[in-house]
């Protein structure tokens, strides 16, 4: 279900979208905010809100890539390893990050606190080697210290 | 209307159509694999690249309407290369398996990589693995590898059978075909999506690696399976029948037909229970639990049975049951035999299924012919004497012989009981059944697969079936089947070549011969010569030959609904 001031929102983009088949990608992204990801539940839960069938959802939220169809952690760390960022080391510190989290590249830690993907260029070149946290945090210009500190700064939390 | 240019040809054409549609319409052949004329255009898959003058790119002639002064050209040396580009992609992540896929002989990508690739592959990386044997449904199987996502299935399943059940997920080269997770593909309709897969990746589990395409002969018939008569393909290997694909009838069943008439109408032309020769019960022999007592006899032999049998009765002792899933032709010797004899009672039963209907094509009523037999027989003939009169007849006494064609009364344990009542009951049917068991003479009559004939479907159309299937007194050659190359070039002794036959005969000429061994002279060779008499005596059949006929059928001079005597089943 989502949430009373989502559903608010919702009734607020409909006036800005001429089909509900439109309005489904705001609507999805809403529903990842909430829940952090998109289960089959979610998307049933979603065609049904908008009048659209299973499978329209099923396929939408399968092409996008930052839709999340599985759960993910509190921190979804989003490794850049385009060709600058490539060229600035980001292979080594997505490496660094997985052995110090002690996992593999779209996996998440068992305490559900980090995910680690792989990502193609987020549009930070100038500032490479870059990650993205979540939806909209970036960091970049980075070094293994900075990386761990970061990391450090995280599990504390 | 819009003056064009199709590679010199100049056509005048309605300006609402596309490129392709014109081109098609005119002969002009462009390559296309997810445009279909019944479904919406997808543009997805680029085969269909042409070259318009003034345009600065080539344009997909699917997705492209016509306009005024418009020249096209589909095959300049830009068009062959832009399609060479695209099969090469369509081939990259393609499996080379044609030699074990079904779909070969029929492959659009097949044929157009013959046509329009080099044939050469440039991409020396290993392709892309998806899952393969995916039990998409009851019926159909999907191949995930071979898949070139042109959408047709799934355009099918949301517009025409309305059922949407198919999507694509992931994307680029990890496109994959699915259900959405625990929903199969299971709608009444999912097998067009077979016939409509360009490639192998949907194929039919029914079907699957029982024969090469080519082997078989294809034969243009109609469905059985219910009162919308379906036009259809039959496909026959070694004398069996294989499969059944729709075939393009606009005024019946557009490029569709159902999963029931595919899968259900041709599995008893070749079952075991065939009734592979006539029948007669002898004295001295006793029906016991294994044997229902009948033996098998020469067609003279039995024919003289019935014809002193029906000769030792009087008229009002005798009763008539007509099939509606017997031909035209069938029925109308029938009441034409039931008339010589002065027998004035007659029926037809009724099979329907109420509910099981939909707007799309099927019918409630399950035979082909119901409208055909009021049409041909019992509305010009019947005294208002329905089944359960002659039921309740044959339990007083007073109806003694019964003649049966092509049904099975007996069916119903209610009935059974009292056609054992029967001094004399004589049967014509293709397969064993509970009307046969209690039958004193069985004429093994052909199956709508073994013979020529029409039926009349609901909207009144008369449409031809055709014989697929020899029986001992037919050959493929001589008698003009559908041959396969098969057919055409083997030998006696090849492998595929034995197929049983049934010694059967179809009802209209085993009615030919009774009528005569009672003294009649009918002259009817061909069960054309019959469908000549009824044309020519019937109002609703004035002007029709098989000539006519052709492909699609024609409809009947009345449309006014004929009121049927009371006729229950």
């Amino acid at each position: 279900m989502l949430s009373e001031q989502n559903l608010k929102k919702l009734e607020e983009l409909k006036k800005r979208y001429p089909t509900t088949k439109a309005l489904l990608l705001p609507v999805l992204w809403m529903a990842q905010e909430q829940f952090g990801w998109i289960s089959l539940d979610t998307m049933k839960y979603v065609a049904d809100l908008l009048n659209l069938p299973f499978h329209h959802v099923y396929g939408v939220v399968t092409f996008y890539t930052m839709f999340n169809s599985k759960p993910i952690g509190k921190y979804h760390i989003q490794v850049c390893t385009n060709v600058s960022c490539m060229l600035r080391g980001a292979e080594n510190i997505r490496d660094h990050i997985c052995r110090r989290l002690n996992v593999g590249i779209n996996e998440t830690t068992p305490d559900r606190t980090f995910t680690v993907t792989e990502v193609e260029c987020l549009g930070s070149c100038g500032t490479a080697p870059m990650v993205q946290v979540n939806n909209d945090e970036y960091y970049d210009n980075l070094n293994l210290e900075k990386v761990n500190k970061l990391l450090e700064d995280w599990s504390k939390k | 209307m819009a003056k064009i240019t199709i590679d010199g040809k100049q056509l005048e054409v309605d300006n609402k159509l596309t490129i392709i549609q014109v081109a098609l319409e005119h002969g002009i052949a462009i390559p296309h694999f997810c445009w279909h004329p019944r479904l919406s255009v997808a543009g997805n898959c680029r085969i269909c690249l042409v070259e318009v003058e003034k345009f600065p790119k080539l344009v997909i002639a699917c997705a492209t309407q016509v306009t005024d002064g418009m020249v096209v050209k589909t095959n300049s040396p830009k068009v062959v290369n832009a399609r060479e580009a695209v099969m090469e992609f369509l081939l990259i992540n393609h499996p080379l398996d044609c030699p074990i896929c079904d779909e070969a002989g029929e492959c659009k990508l097949q044929d157009y990589a013959y046509k329009f690739s080099e044939g050469v592959s440039r991409f020396d990386f290993e392709k892309v693995r998806k899952p393969k044997r995916v039990e998409l449904g009851p019926n159909v199987m999907l191949d995930v590898e071979r898949c070139i996502m042109c959408s047709r299935c799934v355009r099918f399943c949301d517009e025409i059978a309305k059922k949407p059940q198919l999507v694509f997920i992931q994307r680029a080269d990890h496109v994959e075909l699915t259900t959405f997770p625990g929903e199969n593909l299971d709608h009444p309709y999912s097998m067009n999506t077979i016939d409509l897969c360009p490639v192998g990746a949907l194929t039919s589990r029914d079907f699957r690696f029982k024969a090469r395409v080519w082997e078989m002969s294809s034969t243009d018939t109609v469905c059985p399976g219910c009162a919308r008569g379906c036009n259809m393909k039959m496909w026959v290997r070694n004398n069996e029948v294989l499969r059944l694909t729709p075939r393009y009838n606009p005024e019946v069943n557009d490029y569709w037909m159902c999963d029931y008439g595919r899968l259900n109408t041709f599995k008893y032309v070749n079952a075991e229970n065939r009734i592979k020769a006539p029948l007669i019960r002898k004295e001295g022999v006793l029906a016991n639990q294994t044997d229902s007592g009948l033996v098998e006899v020469g067609w003279d032999e039995a024919i003289a049975k019935v014809a002193s049998e029906l000769k030792s009765f009087d008229e009002d002792e005798i009763a008539g049951l007509c099939s509606a899933f017997a031909t035209n032709e069938d029925n109308y010797l029938f009441v034409k035999l039931m008339n010589m004899l002065g027998v004035k009672n007659i029926a037809f039963l009724q099979h329907l299924i109420e509910g099981d209907e939909d707007d799309i094509l099927i019918r409630a009523d399950k035979t082909p012919n119901n409208r055909g037999v009021r049409e041909v027989g019992l509305t010009s003939s019947i005294n208002g004497s329905g089944w359960e009169i002659i039921l309740r007849r044959i339990d007083e006494g007073t109806i003694k012989a019964l003649y049966v064609i092509d049904d099975d009364p007996g069916a119903d344990p209610r009935v059974a009981e009292t056609l054992a009542r029967l001094d004399f009951f004589v049967v014509h049917a293709s397969n064993e059944n509970d009307t046969t068991k209690l039958a004193d003479v069985v004429l093994s009559s052909s199956t709508y697969a073994e013979k020529h004939g029409t039926f009349t479907n609901f909207q009144g159309r008369v449409q031809r079936i055709r014989p697929a299937v020899t029986t001992a007194e037919q050959d493929r050659a001589l008698d003009g089947f559908a041959m396969s190359r098969l057919d055409k070039f083997g030998a006696h002794n090849d492998r595929w070549m034995q197929g049983p036959k049934c010694d059967a005969r179809p009802t209209w000429r085993i009615l030919t011969c009774v009528a005569n061994a009672l003294g009649a002279k009918w002259k009817h060779n061909t069960v054309e010569d019959v469908f000549n008499e009824i044309a020519a005596t019937t109002e609703s059949f004035k002007g029709m030959s098989y000539m006519k006929l052709g492909l699609r059928g024609m409809l009947l001079k009345t449309k006014v609904e004929v009121v049927a005597a009371p006729i229950h089943a």
